[in-house]
């Protein structure tokens, strides 16, 4: 069996004005596509985690972090509002299982992006237990 | 995801700006630095402030359309404000968490950090939940 490794899922452009022209039926529809898509893959042990977040966001800049800018900044189209971590054996199934999600068709953008063992720097990551 | 009434988790989005600012970097000064992110890392570890942390591969895809069909190829040298990596911190509230955003190791070099919380629950599904009434 391939090797399954994580990729991060991030689910760009997701802001409740892609959402808004929608009827109450529509929206819990659409949720319940949501949230059966990512229990599939739950329960086939692919997904690890995913959280959506909140839109309020601070952005933290400049040596010490002095510049501290609080948003949510809605000039940002491709704002992120969630993301799941995926395991998948290459990153052709990570993106056959992104393009299954139901939020595409209501303007969902999804960046794919494998995790690295370690940074340009060096830097590892690391899980809970390490 | 752990979270009890006094603490909550967070996400920390680190960004690029300039990644060619690290290309002016010696060995050296490399090896500091990376120390210096592990150091933090295992700090905050230490403390119980971060459950999970990692690097992402600069290169990806993007999907979007409405059936997932248009798929294009990603790169973070062509990309604004590419994320870098990320953290998932517990902590009290956003000060605590921009507390640690401040204390990245790479903010000298143009990093931005983007704090933002995790929440249980969507705007979508909010938008479905009754209007609290008083």
């Amino acid at each position: 069996m391939a090797t399954r490794t994580p990729y991060l899922l991030v689910f760009r452009n997701t802001g409740p004005e892609n959402h808004a022209h929608l009827s109450p039926e529509d929206r819990q529809t659409l949720l319940k596509q949501w949230n059966a898509w990512y229990d599939d893959l739950a329960d086939q042990g692919l997904a690890l985690s995913g959280q959506p977040l909140d839109e309020a966001s601070r952005v933290i800049s400049e040596v010490a972090g002095q510049r501290v800018i609080d948003g949510p900044f809605p000039e940002a189209k491709e704002d992120i509002g969630g993301y799941v971590s995926l395991l998948a054996t290459s990153m052709d199934e990570a993106t056959q299982r992104a393009m299954t999600h139901p939020g595409l068709t209501y303007g969902m953008k999804i960046e794919i992006r494998p995790f690295a063992q370690n940074c340009h720097l060096g830097v590892v990551g690391r899980s809970a237990d390490r | 995801m752990p979270s009890s009434p006094l603490r909550r988790p967070y996400l920390l989005l680190f960004r690029e700006s300039s990644p060619d600012r690290y290309e002016a970097l010696s060995v050296d000064e490399r090896q500091v630095l990376m120390q210096k992110w592990n150091n933090w890392y295992q700090e905050l570890h230490d403390t119980g402030r971060v459950s999970h942390g990692h690097p992402l591969d600069p290169d990806g895809c993007r999907v979007s359309g409405a059936d997932g069909q248009r798929v294009v190829p990603f790169r973070s040298q062509e990309a604004e404000l590419a994320v870098a990596g990320y953290f998932v911190v517990t902590v009290a509230n956003l000060d605590e968490a921009t507390e640690i955003a401040q204390q990245c190791p790479t903010l000298f070099l143009g990093m931005t950090v983007e704090v933002r919380a995790i929440t249980e629950c969507c705007h979508l599904a909010r938008s479905l939940q009754p209007s609290p009434t008083f």
